[in-house]
Order: C-alpha cells, then structure tokens, then sequence
C-alpha cells in the first residue's frame, strides 16, 4: 500500500514526539551518581596553592586559608612566638545515612608537630576532596588559648 | 486505499529534470511576514520563530532595551535599575548572564564579544534606545544556518525604525531621583530608517551605592542609491557606569543586622561597572530585478568594559605572593576589544517546481576578527591599588565562516529548510601570567594558539496539517567560543551545542491569534557557571536541558493585545569532577509571562484627538536551585503601565514591581566571611543576595513635533 507524502511524515513526526516524550518522561538520572561521591560546588578541583601560616602565642595568620579540593598545598608554618606551636587540621562531620565515610579528614602528612620559636617547617599534602570549612589549631597542649583558624576546601 | 497525490512526485521530478521558473511570492505558512523594501524575509526556523511587532514590545511596561525580550514567549528579562552590564536572559532552561548565549543583532551588526572576560558571548543590547526599536524578531534554538556565534540557546535580531515621522522629545522622572531623557529627530523627508536618537538616564538608585548614569546615541541613514540598491549605515555609541552595593547575606539580613537594600560597611567600597561602545556598521542590499538579494555588510566594533566585584569579602590570598592575604577580594576585571568584519549573503528568490513547490537558496559568510586585552586582579576596596594579578592576557580572535542555506517547500504543506555552517575559529593568546599559578610561572609569560573547525548542520522541517496548524520538528547544532585566556596550547576554542525540538503552532491570519507548543532538548559541551571565589563564571563539563514551553498571543480586538507563555524545564550539568553533576544554579523549572495591553481612541480633547494605552506584565519564576539542596525564593513581578496621547503630547506612568516584594536580582550560595566588624572574620555558609529593584515608578512627558 502505497502512503502520502504527509501521513508518512505525520506517522515518524509522531514517533519521534513519542520518544521524545519518553525520553523526556525519563530524564531524571541526568544526577545520578555513587551515592559516596561527594558533592563539589564549584566543580573545580586540582589548583596546586603555596601557603604561608604564621603562628603567635595568640593566633594563626591568616586565620582563614581557602584552597581548592584534592590540590596539592606546599604549606610553610613559621613561628613568630615565644613557645613551641603545631598544626593539624580537625576532620570534618559528614553525615549520611548511604554507608558512606562518617567524616572528612585531611592526611597525614598535613600535621606539623611542635615547630620551634623563630623557626619554619614545611609540609606538602593534597586537600581532601570533601568541601567544606575545616578547623586548624595547634595541638601542643599548652595552646588551648590560641585561636583557631579555618581552612576552606572549595 | 490511500492514494498517493501526485504532488510530491511531480514536485520531485520537476526539482531534478525541469527548468526553473520564477515563482510567485508564497504564503508563509508560520511565522508573521514582515516585508522590508520588497525584501522577503527569512523563512521561519523551528517552533520558536516570532517577529514581534512594536505593539506588543510595548504591551507592558519595559525600560530598557534588554526587556523588550520578555515580550518573546519563553524569555524573561528582568527589570534592572543599574547600568552598565547586560541583562541577564531566562529561556529555555539557560540562566544567561548578561547574555552570554543568546546571538544578539541590530540590523546586520553583531552585538556579542566572543571572548569576554564577563562570560563569552557578553551583549549588552541597552546600546539600542528601545524607542527606536520596530521589530523583533527572535529564533529559539540553533536551527537556522546564519545563527553564529553564542546561539547556544537562540538568536535575536533587532530592527531599528522611527514609522512616526518628525520629531519626539521624552521626559521622565520618578523613583530614586531617577531621570530619562530621549530625544529623536526622524525627517518627515526619510524614510523609516532614517533617525538620529539619543538618550540619557540618571538614578541614585534604590539603595546603598546604586547611583547609575548612562549616555546612548543610536544614528541610522538608510536610502536607496539606485531602483535596486539600497544603503543602511548605524552608527551605536553608548557610555554607561554604575556603583554597585555588592551582595548581603540572608543570615545577615534576617537577623536584622543589615538591610536588604544595603552594602557590607568593610571591604565592598567601590564596587562598580564601566562599560563604552562604539559600533560602527552599514549594509548595502542590491534586489534584482528577478528577486534575487545580495548583501554586504561590514562592521567596527570596540568595546571597553570595566567592574569591580567583591563577592566573597576577604578570603583570598595573593597567588603570586602568598604572605599577602586578607586585604580583600575587590575583583577588577577589564575587557577593551576591537573588532572588524563582514556578513555577506547572496539570496536567490524561490524556484518553482511543478505548480506547488518551490526552492530558495541562499549562500552566505560571515567574518570577525578581533584583538583583546584582558585582565584580572584583586585591589585593595581603599584605594584600588593592585595586590594580586590573576590575568593579564591579550587575545586574538577569528571567526570566519561560511553557511549555505535552503528553503524547500513542497506540495504547499510541507517546508524543509535549513542546511550547513562551518566557522574556522582561531585564537592565539599572549598570557602574561602564565595563568598566574604561582610567582615562578609570573615572570615569564606564555604564547598558545587553539583552533578549531565547528560544523554544524541545522535543520527544520514543517508540516501543514492544516491551514491554520503545523507539525514542526527541528534539530541543530551551534557553538560558542570559550574562555580564550584559558585555553591551553591546542585546544578547541569553541564549545558545541546540539539541540532538538518538536512541536506545534496554531496561527490564524491576521495575526489574530498564535499558539506555539515545543518539548526542546539541548545538549551543550561547557556549561558555564559563576564561582563566587574565582570573581566570575567558570567553564564547566557539559550540560543537558530539557523541557517544554507554550505560548500563546491573541489579539481579538484590534485595542486588545494578551500573551502568555509557560516554561517548565530541567537542566543538569557536570562539574569538572567526574560523576559529579548538578542542577543548573539560578534557572527556575517553571517560569510564567502574561502580558495584557488595551489601546485606542478615547474620544477628542478640545478639537484634537485622544488615546490611550493601558498595560500589565505579570512574571512567575519557581524557585531556583541555589544548589543542589538548597533553593531560592520565588519570584513574583507585576508591572504596570498607562499613556494618554493627544497628538502632540502624551502622558504616561510606569510602575515596575506594583506588588512592592523584596525580591533578589541573583542569588548564590557559597562561604563568604562578609562582616559588620573590621578584619578577616571567620567564615560560613550563606546564601547571597543582590537585590532587584522595589516599587518604582516613572512618570513621562513626551511630545510631538
């Protein structure tokens, strides 16, 4: 049987609206992903970042350090103090009920042990890929008057 | 049985065997016709194809040229009271700041920057005084082979016309001190074409460091230079700056500590937008005597545009000396471009095949090049010395492409239009930062070139069900070019763009009534999307849309005037981490326009005749995805606005956001540290906000001469 012009194409237009239709009925997976993927906002990661942190008897400065996620930071600690301060950064709650990792930790060759006063060390490690705000301080036991600092992971 | 009608075969044979024969002018079976000095207008391209008269860019209230946008189903272009920056556009699940991915045109000028710093495919069309706008016409989708650069999700193309011939002089003034002065000289002797305008607009703004000021000048000579040439010559130059409050924090705002209308007392001084143009463009048009149409169109372009932005407070750290930090995250960006360059088309006028069928073709090119200086670097709020660079980069730009183009219809039923463009974009860019990584990499800079060939083949396909009704599907690919300055050695400069739309349109004649339903699709290779810690947009992986939108436009009575449209939409894209995607921030899934304008004659005042306009936009925007989790408020707009003419002088008040909300031009989530007390502060999460403006009305006085 012999068909028009325009049934055919009325036919395929209508099976093309269908799947579209279906397609579109079915969208929803464009965000799906391991469920222990962690989010990343601004969807930059891998930007490798010098940091210098000074450390006085009262505080850290800068108190606020912002790098990106799974970057590698060189980070010198000097001490402009008069008694011997560390650095390690506190990890971070990550709650979930997927099974996932609890918390956010950077590793461990971010800490840096009692520097010296009028000394520097410094450390090289990547950045977590979690984002967030994460709590540095100096865990030397007589610190527990120095203010901590953050270190953003962005 | 059904028989086969002989139409298509005939038609057929007649395309491959029979000798062409010039054809009378068709009926357009879709988009409204507009003639142009005997011009014949481009057929329409896909379901989103509307030439919008004046009369319903005017249906409601718009003050700026970017807003007549809004009066295309699908757009929504909001209603800004500064100046300098180009109108962020909402279509089709596409948050396009200031316009990045919507090809914008005057005439045959092209009014995008390919590579701005401030998003690529940066237009500003508040060069043009809406005054002076006729037409509008605009294309949702890449489906037509002339679309070039940034028509990721569309193309608009204005017309500029001065019909009422003379002389208007417009005043206004209202809310925040805010003056407008129009002024336009249109020789009675000229044609339409024909028109010098400038206007001028001062505010104090609504708020804390908001006072705006913007000079435009828009000169347009057309005349024919023989029985079948004729020259059009624009010549745009604006001048527009603005102060800017910056972002507040709604943790900050809701607590009662800071105003919503107000700017942070520490690190947000002299925040501010500067942007001049100068765009110089003429088309010469020869009509045969046979109906064929060859075009040439050179233009000139610089651009000089320069902000301040702090959106984050003072997190940043100097990267080329890391021991500076804390003195502030005021981002300068400048972006100074001069262009060249020429469209060209050659237009043969349909042939006819058999009695009911028909096939235009038209050839064309197109070339841009240009050179940019850009750069980007962090100052101190104080006294904007420079303590860090982040970019220093000149830039050179090419964009040459060429399209063929055709137009098929056959059997009177069904159109097939469409075809190739292929563009060759080369960009070599001198980085004199090396992209600033670190102060090793700063001392020497960086020489790279990226090119690459974008081919695109777009197609659309409408078929006549009946009279009044059309089946149209359409599929396309575009691009757009990419942030040059970070392009590295070798790459592809320009990302790509595929879409697909089905639909219908339901038009009556005389433009009485229009209805146009569309499920769309668009995939485009590099999303961009604003990072408030790098002080601009950053190009992402890629991402997906989806969605449909509806509109309708009825004009039942000759001094009634309504449209509305519906969008709901999804859209997703995927960050540079892999398995990592997200909704697209700021788009809203559903968004609502209505407009509704009554005009006419309203008796005689004295001896001379009255008449009156009356009209109301309404916009509803669902809350947007600030992330992931976290969504912004809703958007209601309702504006309002009225005229009584008595033919030479006219009296009308505009009122923009009547229903007085407090309602956020653009909202963020991401960590700021932004405090009422000195010094780095500690940091925190937060949604930020700048706010749109709140009632505001506008009285004017215009008159005749």
């Amino acid at each position: 049987m012999r068909r028009t012009l325009g049934s055919l194409f009325f036919s395929r237009g209508a099976l093309l609206l269908a799947t579209a239709g279906l397609n579109f009925a079915c969208s929803s997976d464009a965000n799906k992903k391991d469920a222990c993927t962690p989010d990343d906002g601004d969807g930059i990661i891998s930007e490798p970042a010098l940091v210098f942190l000074t450390v006085t008897d009262s505080q850290f400065e800068p108190i606020l350090v912002a790098t990106q996620n799974t970057s590698e930071i060189t980070l010198e600690l000097t001490n402009e103090g008069t008694t011997p301060h560390g650095f390690v950064v506190d990890c971070k709650p990550t709650p979930n009920t997927d099974g996932c990792p609890m918390q956010s930790c950077f590793p461990r060759e971010s800490k840096i042990a009692a520097v010296p006063p009028g000394q520097s060390m410094t450390i090289r490690f990547e950045t977590p890929l979690v984002e967030g705000i994460y709590e540095f301080h100096s865990d030397v036991a007589q610190d527990t008057e120095l203010t901590p600092g953050q270190f953003i992971i962005q | 049985m059904i028989r086969a009608r002989p139409c298509f075969w005939g038609s057929l044979a007649g395309l491959l065997v029979a000798a062409p024969a010039r054809a009378e002018p068709p009926v357009e079976p879709a988009a409204q016709q507009i003639e142009v000095r005997g011009v014949r207008p481009e057929s329409p391209r896909g379901v989103g194809d509307f030439r919008l008269r004046r009369e319903l860019l005017t249906a409601s209230p718009r003050q700026q040229t970017s807003e007549l946008l809004s009066a295309a189903p699908g757009f929504f272009v909001d209603h800004e009271d500064g100046e300098g920056f180009g109108n962020d556009v909402y279509l089709r699940g596409f948050d396009l700041q200031h316009g990045s991915g919507i090809e914008l045109r005057v005439g045959s000028l092209p009014l995008n920057i390919p590579t701005h710093i401030q998003g690529q495919g940066y237009a500003d069309a508040n060069s043009i005084i809406p005054e002076v706008v006729s037409q509008l016409r605009v294309l949702e989708g890449p489906y037509d082979p002339r679309q070039g650069d940034a028509a990721i999700v569309g193309s608009a193309y204005f017309d500029l016309a001065v019909p009422e011939r003379g002389g208007l002089l417009r005043a206004s003034y209202g809310s925040f001190n805010q003056k407008r002065l129009v002024a336009i000289v249109a020789p009675a002797a000229a044609g339409p074409e024909t028109f010098v305008a400038a206007s001028f607009r001062d505010t104090d703004g609504f708020g804390q460091n908001r006072a705006a000021r913007a000079g435009t000048v828009n000169a347009q000579y057309g005349v024919d230079v023989s029985a079948h040439d004729h020259l059009r010559v624009l010549a745009i130059g604006r001048a527009a700056s603005a102060a800017l409050p910056g972002v507040v924090r709604q943790d900050d705002v809701s607590a009662g500590r800071l105003g919503f209308y107000d700017s942070y007392p520490y690190y947000a001084d002299n925040q501010a937008v500067r942007a001049n143009a100068l765009i110089l463009g003429g088309e010469l048009r020869h009509l045969s005597s046979s109906g064929d149409v060859f075009s040439l169109a050179p233009f000139l372009i610089w651009t000089d545009f320069r902000a301040r932005q702090n959106y984050t407070g003072a997190l940043q750290a100097s990267r080329s000396d890391p021991r500076n930090f804390g003195l502030g995250d005021l981002f300068e960006t400048n972006n100074r471009e001069v262009a060249a360059g020429l469209t060209a088309y050659a237009r043969r006028a349909p042939q006819q095949f058999g009695t009911s069928s028909e096939l235009g073709i038209e050839p064309g090119v197109y070339l841009r090049f240009g050179h940019t200086a850009q750069s980007k670097n962090l100052l101190q709020p104080e006294d904007l010395t420079v303590w860090d660079q982040r970019l220093a980069a000149g830039l050179g730009t090419l964009d040459a492409g060429a399209y063929l183009d055709f137009d098929l219809l056959l059997c009177k039923r069904l159109r097939i239009s469409g075809g190739l463009r292929v563009d060759l974009l080369a960009v070599t860019i001198s980085d004199r930062l090396a992209n600033g990584t670190s102060a090793a990499t700063n001392a020497d800079g960086a020489q790279r070139t990226a090119m690459g060939v974008s081919v695109g083949p777009r197609i659309s396909a409408q078929y006549s069900l009946a009279k009044a009704l059309s089946l149209i599907a359409s599929y396309g690919e575009g691009y757009r070019s990419l942030d040059a300055a970070h392009l590295p050695q070798g790459a592809t400069p320009y990302s790509k763009v595929r879409s697909v739309e089905i639909g219908t349109r339901a038009q009556l004649a005389n433009e009485r009534f229009t209805s146009t339903l569309a499920v769309f699709e668009t995939r485009v290779g590099n999303e961009l999307v604003f990072v408030a810690n790098n002080g601009g947009l950053e190009s992402e992986n890629a991402s997906l849309r989806r969605g449909v939108v509806a509109s309708i436009v009825t004009k039942p009575a000759s001094w009634l005037l309504a449209s509305a449209s519906l969008s709901v939409n999804e859209a997703q894209f995927s960050t540079r981490v892999a398995g990592v995607s997200h909704h697209v921030p700021s788009v809203p899934p559903i968004l609502f326009r209505s407009d509704v304008s009554v005009r006419g004659a309203l008796g005689k005042l004295g001896q001379l005749p009255l008449s009156g306009r009356l009209g109301v936009g309404y916009t509803f925007a669902s809350a947007q995805y600030l992330s992931d989790t976290v969504r912004g408020p809703k958007t209601n707009a309702l504006n309002v606005g009225g005229e009584l003419r008595s033919r030479f002088i006219a009296l009308g008040v505009d009122v923009y956001n009547a229903l007085g909300l407090q309602v956020a031009d653009s909202s963020d989530v991401y960590v700021s540290n932004w405090n009422l007390q000195p010094g780095q502060q500690a940091a925190s999460v937060a949604i930020h906000s700048v706010a749109a403006p709140p009632t505001s009305v506008l009285g004017s006085l215009t008159l005749y001469f």
